[in-house]
């Protein structure tokens, strides 16, 4: 097919993808009922084998005008229900939400989520670690979640698939299953430590074996296709899809093409497995590259068909999905897959690790405008000036990509919180990105998480006693309710956070010990280490692990709210302790004397020590009270974190009013070094100087900074060249991660509705800066009438 | 108010410190904006920056109407006009900032602040990191910086001292002795010319031009870097014969670079803001092309032309 037709079929596929509605998919959950009664009484990673096996086996299929194929459901855009990891809430829901919205639910849809949660009600793994918790520690994770202390989705997700995509597509499958073949045929099942090895590799080969089943089911139904197909070029074109999935995964891909369908194969099967950030592309433009060069070597393929592919096959990612928690789809569409594919970074030997590929996949994502697969700049001083200003192209678009990692600092992570257990230095450089922002090494980790812990309710719950104001629940431990000193009430916060952090990881390290019933043989034979140890990810299988303990959340918001009460109820006195609390109570209704006291206090990212020197003490609190209890439920060092993902618009919601001018139940900030929304009135610089020094980004498994930028900021070379000496220099003051959100016309229509959040939002001109908010009207017409043409 | 300003250079008025300015010479710098400026050009779009004084700025569209200003005002500067807004009487006002205080919306500001040259040079100090990574360093602008010499040459001393590049934005009206001395810790000069006619230029800005281009030639003859600004004007400084002047002025003197800035009219609420009449009657934005052929124009003269 011609490049011209091609680009005009890949618009159509977009089209589509963007206008269809989402489709919950409950084959698997009928999959999963006849599969458990089939193999009742066989051990957990045999049974989660055989749900793959009858999925690959049954599963309906269909082919569609992507010339990459497989779909995760039965649906275009489909996803599936996992009620194993938890489901009662599924009940509750009038209508099922993923996280593109809210779907329809089908009356045959609700009788089999019925029948599911008949089966897993008390077998799924939040329900059996709400229980054990409330035996062991006598706590109810519910009621304290309920309260806005944590958002606990941890409990309800499993460890992901990091497969080890350069060994994998060498070797294909059957070249695994030869290797797990000889692994098995060490042991003498006879043996007591052999035993559990050998159930492994045995649930193991039947997931990959069922895998080229259904890349076989694939090729027959295009060949069936073909054979029916009056069109001679979309019959040749089925022909050469049936070739490549006769081929695929099984064996070494022969092709680029045969290469990403490899690639899309192991995603599909793993979002059929687990669901949630899983297999993600991580260093795809370094494991595709010798495809990529054989075929432009011998001149079968050109860089725009190659560009063309890569859209093609980031559409077939922006389709993934799954039906959520309500908690996760909260934030509306910034809930996100976070398909996480990594850029730059360095080769083994410390050299620049860009190539051509690195070049055409900003390219593509260029073209597709859609949000994923998230693409990620492991940034060093050795990148190009060429792929840098490529990277600040994209950026001016508006679609928030590719972010900003530091390489050296991640590298200095894995060599610290690894230096144990002898990471190389050549592992600690392979880098990607995970999660939210959260580095891992590539292809040998494995990823889990802890809760996302709320921050400023430790100062709400310290104002009231440990009581929470929104419900009258008594959750935390008591610790007086006046304060003399600012001292007084710093030690007030610290108590409450200390119980809820231990209680927390406490929590947690139960969570990940339940979930191990269910076990994840298909990610597990990604993983080389798994295979030579003949472990599950759930049993430490992994080499390393890229884990992230408790998370911080709104520590902005803290220490913003600890200042305002440091500056105005203890140093200027110009309100007591008890106005702000009454204040507060009613969310500064009839209190906006109070209310604008408190915004105009001192806030964090203004490169002003008042502020961020508190900001700094909760981090290195929290750190500290990580080091008295520094290791996941394997016994394996973990890092501590402070990051949102979506998580502060749930937080939120169950969070009063704060002594930093933010209103109840509204999201919390979002990040961990970004400024409470409006308050970063010193411009990038100074905030990069704030978020720099406020969190130590060796210690933690990451920092997390959203700066909004106004295009204007970005004209240009010169305007580029700018803005990379700006990326530069939050590196070398030692930053990790950075994303720019270029406010594009739409954002700043809304800033015109909502001032309050874009008081930070600078219109640079030539000769003349100004706040947003601050021009009048027609004046803000003019300027959102200029980003509008400058974006086209 | 105006002897504060010159207690031997050790303080004086400043309006505004942008930091991340990218439009004000080379690489990322901190723009110290000083406050004072003996034109009046009508088309400022910095009004506030034209008295030495502070000066209230009042933000109507901010503004609630809780009226907590009317109950604060020491000086009985803010009134109730006929239909029930706020009026602000400016030979009243003497910009106490009480009413900032007071207010719960943000809508009153005081532009004009007395600041020691430590505090200055402390605050430009903070990205030194960034002016290293960029080739950037520390502009003053104004007003007219050079309104406060003493001042200026402290902070320039100052900054200089630290080791970081500096940049003088100046309109040129000042007497040569004066310049000079500042002139020794500047590393590039943005000099603004406004119109080669001198009728012209008093008409538009309220000050003969000659002194402005005798300091062209002096800064020239010492071997200073230097650019020339030109703000551009449709109809006020664009014609033909006024750019091939400037073009032939510039190029005798073998200047380089020349930067052109397009008029626009963002800064024109701030007069309404200061209770200032904006003087410039009805001016059409330019076209690209315009700009674009007076670029072409100046290009003729050898001319390296930017527009910012």
């Amino acid at each position: 097919m011609d490049t011209k037709a091609m680009a005009e079929r890949i618009n159509r596929e977009r089209e589509e993808l963007l206008s269809t509605a989402p489709h919950m998919d409950t084959e698997r959950v009928v999959f999963q009922l006849e599969s458990y009664k089939e193999t009742d009484g066989m051990p957990a990673e045999l049974r989660r084998a055989k749900l793959i096996e009858k999925m690959c086996n049954e599963k309906t299929l269909f082919i569609d005008n992507n010339p990459i194929v497989g779909t995760v459901t039965k649906y275009k855009v489909g996803h599936y229900p996992f009620p194993e990891y938890s489901c009662r809430w599924m009940k509750k829901q009038t209508e099922f939400c993923g996280h593109l919205g809210s779907y329809g639910k089908t009356d045959e849809d609700a009788e089999r989520i019925e029948r599911a949660i008949e089966y897993w009600g008390e077998r799924n793994t939040y329900y059996k670690t709400r229980k054990t918790v409330l035996d062991v520690l006598g706590e109810d994770i519910n009621k304290i979640s309920a309260c806005g202390v944590w958002a606990e989705d941890s409990i309800q997700a499993p460890m992901i698939a990091n497969p080890d995509y350069p060994n994998l597509l060498k070797a294909g499958l059957n070249g695994i299953i030869a290797e797990v073949e000889e692994e098995r045929g060490k042991l003498n099942p006879g043996d007591y430590e052999s035993f559990p090895k050998w159930q492994f590799y045995n649930a193991v080969l039947i997931c990959l074996r069922a895998v080229i089943t259904l890349a076989g089911r694939y090729a027959r139904f295009a060949r069936d296709m073909a054979e029916n197909e009056r069109d001679p070029e979309r019959k040749e074109e089925l022909e050469r899809i049936a070739e490549r999935c006769e081929w695929v995964p099984a064996n070494r891909p022969r092709t680029f093409h045969e290469a990403v369908q490899f690639v899309w194969f192991l995603q599909m099967i793993s979002w059929m497995e687990t669901a949630v950030l899983t297999c993600i592309p991580a260093r795809f433009t370094q494991y595709m590259y010798p495809f990529y060069k054989e075929d432009k070597e011998k001149g079968i393929i050109t860089d725009e068909e190659v560009t063309q592919l890569l859209q093609l096959y980031f559409i077939k990612i922006q389709g993934l999905g799954e039906y959520v928690l309500p908690m996760r789809t909260f934030s509306g569409s910034s809930a996100r897959l976070a398909m996480h594919l990594v850029l730059g970074g360095l080769t083994p030997d410390g050299k620049d690790a860009t190539n051509e590929l690195d070049f055409l996949v900003l390219e593509a994502h260029k073209r597709n405008m859609l949000p994923e697969p998230l693409t990620n700049l492991f940034y060093h001083n050795k990148l190009s000036e060429d792929f840098l200003l490529k990277c600040v192209d994209v950026i001016r678009t508006g679609i928030g990509q590719p972010a900003f990692y530091n390489t050296d600092v991640a590298i200095q992570q894995n060599l610290f919180h690894h230096g144990s257990e002898g990471i190389t230095l050549e592992e600690a450089r392979n880098l990607t990105i995970w999660g939210c922002v959260q580095n891992a090494v590539c292809g040998c980790s494995d990823t889990l998480w802890e809760g996302f812990f709320n921050m400023p309710k430790m100062l709400e719950l310290a104002l009231n006693n440990g009581k929470d104001p929104l419900n009258g629940r008594q959750i935390g431990p008591q610790n007086g309710s006046s304060f003399e000193s600012y001292q007084e009430l710093h030690e007030a916060v610290k108590k409450q956070f200390e119980h809820f952090f231990s209680l927390l990881r406490s929590v947690n390290r139960i969570s990940w010990n339940v979930m191990r019933d269910i076990p994840v043989p298909w990610a597990s034979s990604l993983n080389p280490e798994c295979i030579r140890k003949g472990k599950d990810l759930h049993e430490g299988g992994a080499k390393y692990s890229a884990g992230s303990s408790t998370v911080a959340v709104g520590t902005v918001d803290l220490a913003n709210s600890l200042a305002a009460m440091k500056k105005l109820v203890f140093e200027e006195k110009k309100i007591t302790l008890e106005q702000l609390k009454e204040a507060l109570a009613v969310d500064f209704k009839g209190f906006e004397e109070i209310l604008q006291m408190c915004l105009d206090a001192p806030k964090y990212g203004n490169n002003d020590a008042y502020t961020d020197s508190i900001t700094k003490e909760w981090y290195d609190i929290f750190w500290h009270k990580h080091r008295e209890f520094p290791d996941d439920f394997l016994g394996r060092p973990i890092k501590p974190e402070a990051l949102s993902v979506t998580t502060h618009a749930f937080l939120g919601s169950n969070t009063g009013a704060l002594p930093n001018g933010r209103k109840a139940r509204t999201a919390i900030t979002d990040a961990s070094v970004s400024a409470q929304p409006g308050t970063d009135t010193h411009g990038p610089t100074a905030l990069i100087n704030s978020a720099a020094q406020v969190l130590d980004c060796v210690r933690f498994g990451a920092n997390h900074f959203n700066v909004k930028f106004h295009p204007s900021a970005l004209e240009g070379l010169e305007g580029a060249r700018k803005f990379l000496a700006l990326v530069k220099t939050y590196m070398d003051l030692g930053g990790y991660h950075i994303q720019f959100n270029c406010v594009g016309a739409d954002k700043l229509k809304e800033a015109q509705f909502h001032p309050e959040d874009y008081r930070d939002l600078v219109v640079r001109v030539a000769g003349f800066s100004a706040f947003f908010i601050h021009l009048d009207k027609p004046l803000q017409d003019e300027i959102i009438k200029r980003t509008e043409l400058k974006l086209d | 108010m105006e002897q504060v300003s010159g207690q031997g250079g050790k303080s004086g008025w400043v309006f505004n410190i942008q930091r991340y300015s990218i439009q004000d010479g080379p690489g990322i710098r901190t723009t110290v904006f000083l406050k004072g400026c003996p034109l009046t050009c009508h088309w400022c779009s910095n009004p506030e920056s034209q008295a030495l004084h502070p000066e209230l700025l009042y933000f109507d569209t901010q503004c609630t109407g809780c009226r907590k200003c009317l109950e604060v005002c020491l000086n009985g500067a803010t009134l109730l006009g006929s239909d029930g807004e706020i009026v602000i009487d400016r030979k009243l006002c003497k910009a106490c900032g009480v009413c900032v205080d007071a207010c719960l919306s943000d809508a009153r500001i005081i532009s004009g602040e007395l600041r020691a040259v430590d505090d200055v040079v402390s605050v430009v100090e903070k990205d030194s990191l960034f002016y290293r990574n960029s080739n950037g360093g520390v502009t003053f602008s104004g007003g007219e910086p050079t309104y406060q010499p003493a001042f200026l040459l402290e902070l320039l001393k100052g900054c200089q001292g630290k080791g970081f590049h500096t940049c003088l934005d100046t309109c040129g009206y000042t007497q040569w002795s004066v310049l000079e001395e500042i002139l020794e810790y500047v590393d590039l000069v943005l000099f603004d010319v406004k119109h080669m006619d001198p009728e012209r230029h008093k008409k538009l800005t309220g000050v003969d031009n000659r002194l402005i281009l005798d300091n062209v030639k002096q800064i020239v003859g010492m071997g200073k870097k230097i650019i020339i600004r030109v703000p551009l004007l449709p109809g006020v400084n664009d014609s033909e014969g006024n750019i091939n002047a400037l073009g032939n002025f510039t190029s005798n003197l073998s200047i380089k670079r020349l930067d052109l800035l397009p008029y626009h009219r963002l800064g024109v609420k701030k007069y309404e803001r200061l209770g200032v009449d904006y003087k410039l009657e009805e001016v059409p934005s330019f076209k690209k092309e315009e700009v674009e052929s007076v670029k072409k124009l100046l290009t003729g003269f050898g001319l390296e032309v930017d527009i910012v």
